[in-house]
């Protein structure tokens, strides 16, 4: 019974996940990349054309929601989806420059493209990682190979972190994704207006 | 406090904020209460006397929170870590605007987000077990 337990935990490539109540750092530092991205593509979408806009602030609102998810349960939900949805929204930035070379839709701003693009690219590569030992897992020719898997798997991760650790990790994490995040939401065009600060209310 | 994250990082970012919000009172001293264009603080941070209250409120919120228990550490930093992410957001949408009412510039909004991706990270992925347990 615990063994099966096991395999599917294996299966599901929650390995490094702790137990104890917390939030894998792993997974912490997944969730902190989808939040950023996710509001990156929010703040660009709203200020683009229907046909930038739908799709950007449609992928901006699920990687929001998948953070949430990500942080409160510790598994990412549907690892192929998560997979195909960190990708689909990067080639939503490529067709979407695509277009706008087209005269289709407006061009999107440079920042942006590239601080979403490196924090959805940093989540799928994660979860790519993940995909491809759930993949060896559930292709283990016998049964030895797969309890072997198993065991090599689970042995590694309830290690719990220290509490200093981890709340380091989540300070570079935070600071990471803000570094990113915020030049990039300056550069759209909401965060335009704040640019030239202080200049609109010189006379007071 | 050395065993939860909420309750560390609640502490430790309460006491700055604090810090934050009374040298902020130099910078921001004379200056009307809702100005959009306020003092720098550290040459960096625009402030204005509300600004200032705010981080001083918010701060001794997450510092009593911290300083109390889990259940109360993690809670305060949820919340405060969901308001900063909202005011990070919104900030960029009302600055150069007369809704400006707390002065913010680019660096404050690097700070909130930073705050509210840390407070609302730990709020949410951290203490899991402590609080179920604690409020069932």
């Amino acid at each position: 019974m615990s063994v099966s337990v096991e395999r599917q935990d294996a299966r599901t490539g929650e390995d490094d996940a702790i137990r104890s109540g917390t939030t894998s750092i792993s997974n912490c530092l997944l969730a902190m990349c989808a939040l950023g991205a996710g509001l990156v593509l929010i703040a660009t979408g709203a200020g683009s054309s229907p046909v930038g806009a739908i799709p950007l602030v449609t992928f901006g609102v699920a990687a929001l929601l998948w953070s949430v998810v990500v942080f409160v349960r510790d598994r990412v939900p549907g690892l192929r989806a998560s997979f195909a949805g960190a990708v689909g929204a990067v080639v939503v930035w490529v067709a979407l420059h695509g277009l706008a070379s087209l005269g289709v839709t407006t061009v999107p701003p440079f920042l942006p493209t590239l601080s979403s693009t490196v924090l959805l690219l940093s989540v799928a590569g994660v979860l790519a990682r993940r995909l491809r030992r759930v993949t060896l897992a559930s292709t283990a020719p016998d049964e030895l190979e797969l309890d072997a898997l198993v065991t090599r798997a689970s042995r590694r991760p309830h290690r719990e972190p220290s509490t200093g650790r981890y709340v380091l990790t989540l300070l570079v994490g935070a600071a990471f994704v803000a570094a990113l995040t915020t030049p990039a939401l300056a550069q759209t065009n909401a965060g335009a207006f704040a640019v030239p600060h202080g200049s609109l209310h010189s006379s007071h | 406090m050395r065993h939860s994250p909420n309750r560390l990082l609640a502490a430790v970012f309460g006491a700055v904020y604090v810090v934050v919000g009374l040298l902020g009172g130099i910078v921001a001293g004379g200056l009307p209460f809702l100005t959009t264009e306020g003092g720098l603080l550290l040459g960096i941070f625009e402030v204005n006397p509300l600004h200032n209250i705010a981080h001083v409120l918010i701060g001794a919120a997450l510092l009593i929170a911290g300083l109390s228990n889990v259940v109360a550490a993690k809670t305060v930093n949820t919340v405060i870590g969901g308001f900063y992410l909202l005011l990070g957001v919104v900030g960029f949408f009302i600055v150069g605007s007369a809704l400006n009412i707390l002065a913010l510039n680019t660096a404050d909004h690097f700070l909130h987000l930073a705050s509210a991706v840390v407070l609302l990270g730990a709020g949410l992925a951290a203490d899991k077990r402590t609080h179920r347990a604690a409020t069932a």
